[in-house]
């Protein structure tokens, strides 16, 4: 979008209120998507903010092959998947009882207020495999072509579309059992 | 069983919901972190713009008036009246309109290439000075067919003979004046809301024609234009090979209707200036002028056959005198690279709509060196450098019409 490139221009000049601009514009989206992907509105909320703090201190790192908002997508993207992996690294060392206690205890005040919808949806979303969710969510919900998720990926275009394909029918069947119930 | 469709509305429309007092706290400490990376940085990483404007490729002072030109030329391209404002957008354009004196500021950043600014000051009908930030001056004067350009450092003028083509062709802020409320295409200006530009409140238009965006602010006191930011495509590919370019522009501090003193606009140089005459150095920038607004011409022409069609069950205009009462103006069919011979365009009637076909093309004998104007049958036009790539164009159209 030509918006988004004057946007551009204008933050990498200096310009507040193009940041001001772009958080406005893209955070619902970038809170959604790590939401999604991770099914923990708290950690998604850490990282998102940790994210814009990081993209305002950098300006001038900020180059795009691609629109804004994928650009940002894949950054977020990539922090959920650093947050994945440290995850992991504490459940293998026995940390994950004490953190999980952490992090269900609901803080006085939240970011994201939680509606049923969203909460069912990501429910769902998360009884898929981790790549399968990926795909969805970052082409449905970042805007992201199949090309650019399966360089994120690191793998064949068709496999992205297969991912995606087969992530869909399973995301059909459980809602559809859930609407049986 | 939902169809796929289904499942991909509800994940793409799934809203959130964020707490607005957070929301806000978040948003403090980014603007905290962009501000204290800001004050990092040094004076030494601040770029050497005089540096940069003798070095860039268009830093010759004709070529820069050319651009803001087709800055405020592409403000005529963009349509309609925005409601619900208590500034209305017409009234902003129509105080541009009927201003005799403007005097702004413009940034103009290519992809690649460093900004650069330049101070801008013109008075109707036909006069403009432009000062670069190393101290070069340019004046132009349409109706004289004359310009000047001095360079305080080596104190050098340059007189220059302008008058390659009617005067009134290149008297292009009374024209572009003349078009800002006429003709308008169906726009998409959406209001953006208010903001503060240097203490004053303004409010904002987003103005969109094809890969080009300008953003208005104007004062809400008086409705005044105050500035005008523009991101767009300003020269296309030619082939797949070659990639699109983004132009930034930026028109700050404008002042409309300020008494500017004739004495600006002088073609005398400063004292103890040695003169020397000459025409070479805006020959090419005035034809890219007359290119400019010869494609306006014929984008014009353009739509006019487009709304014949519309109107004629998609059958195109025989020829061009067909279209005359779908918007042609007696000045449309102004040939401007040469006033005295017959139109300057060869039109060809579609046979059928695809936007890839060439409607209308400029004429030539030999190919010219600026490369000639082309519009298609969605009315897009382009300037096309190589003819190659033309040729292409052509032959892909003339396949079509011919069924193969």
């Amino acid at each position: 979008m030509i918006e988004d490139k004057l946007l551009i221009w204008r933050f990498k000049r200096g310009s507040t209120e193009a940041l001001c601009r772009i958080y406005n514009k893209y955070k619902d989206n970038l809170l959604r998507l790590a939401t999604a992907l991770l099914n923990d509105t708290t950690a998604a909320e850490d990282i998102v903010h940790g994210f814009f703090v990081s993209f305002a201190q950098s300006p001038e790192k900020l180059k795009l092959n691609g629109s804004l908002k994928s650009y940002l997508a894949t950054c977020v993207v990539n922090r959920v998947r650093n947050a994945n992996k440290t995850r992991q690294r504490q459940e293998t060392a026995g940390l994950n009882e004490a953190d999980s206690a952490v992090s269900n205890l609901k803080r006085p005040e939240q970011w994201i207020i939680d509606s049923e919808q969203l909460r069912q949806l990501n429910d769902a979303l998360a009884q898929l495999p981790e790549q399968q969710r990926e795909v969805i969510i970052l082409h449905l919900q970042g805007a992201m072509k199949f090309k650019a998720i399966a360089e994120l990926q690191g793998v064949s275009i068709n496999t992205v579309q297969s991912r995606y394909r087969y992530g869909l029918d399973k995301l059909r069947s459980i809602l559809n059992s859930e609407v049986k119930l | 069983m939902r169809p796929a469709e289904n499942i991909e509305n509800l994940i793409k429309n799934t809203n959130i919901d964020t707490n607005a007092k957070i929301d806000e706290e978040v948003l403090v400490e980014v603007v905290e972190a962009f501000e204290k990376s800001k004050a990092k940085k040094t004076s030494a990483t601040e770029q050497n713009l005089g540096r940069i404007i003798m070095k860039s490729k268009i830093t010759k002072l004709a070529a820069a008036a050319v651009i803001i030109i087709a800055v405020m030329v592409g403000i005529n391209y963009i349509g309609g009246l925005p409601d619900g404002t208590s500034v209305a957008f017409g009234k902003v354009i129509a105080n541009l309109r009927s201003a005799r004196t403007v005097s702004f500021t413009i940034t103009i950043e290519e992809e690649g290439q460093e900004p650069q600014t330049m101070y801008c000051w013109m008075l109707e009908p036909n006069h403009q000075r432009i000062e670069m930030q190393d101290g070069r001056v340019v004046i132009v004067d349409t109706f004289q067919g004359k310009s000047i350009s001095w360079d305080p450092v080596q104190k050098k003028a340059y007189l220059i003979a302008t008058a390659i083509a009617p005067k009134y062709t290149l008297n292009y802020y009374d024209q572009v004046k003349k078009d800002l409320l006429g003709n308008f295409p169906d726009g998409s200006e959406e209001n953006i809301g208010e903001s503060e530009i240097n203490g004053q409140r303004v409010v904002g238009f987003r103005l969109r024609h094809h890969d080009c965006e300008i953003i208005v602010w104007a004062s809400v006191a008086n409705s005044m234009p105050v500035m005008i930011e523009s991101a767009g495509v300003l020269s296309r590919k030619q082939d797949k090979n070659q990639k699109e370019q983004t132009t930034s522009i930026s028109i700050t501090d404008m002042v409309i209707g300020e008494e500017l003193d004739e004495s600006l606009f002088s073609l005398s140089p400063p004292g103890g200036y040695s003169v020397e005459e000459t025409s070479e150095p805006v020959i090419k920038a005035q034809q890219q002028v007359i290119q400019l607004l010869s494609a306006r011409i014929m984008l014009k022409l353009a739509r006019a056959c487009y709304k014949y069609s519309k109107e004629h069950d998609g059958l195109w205009p025989e020829n061009l005198q067909e279209a005359i009462e779908y918007g042609i103006e007696d000045d449309t069919l102004l040939n401007l690279t040469d006033p005295e011979s017959e139109l300057g365009c060869v039109y060809i009637r579609p046979q059928k709509t695809n936007p890839r076909l060439v409607l209308l093309y400029q004429a030539y004998e030999v190919w010219p060196e600026g490369g000639i104007n082309v519009s298609f049958v969605d009315c897009h036009t382009i300037i096309i450098n190589d003819e190659a790539t033309f040729k292409e164009h052509l032959d892909f159209t003339l396949g079509q019409q011919n069924g193969y």
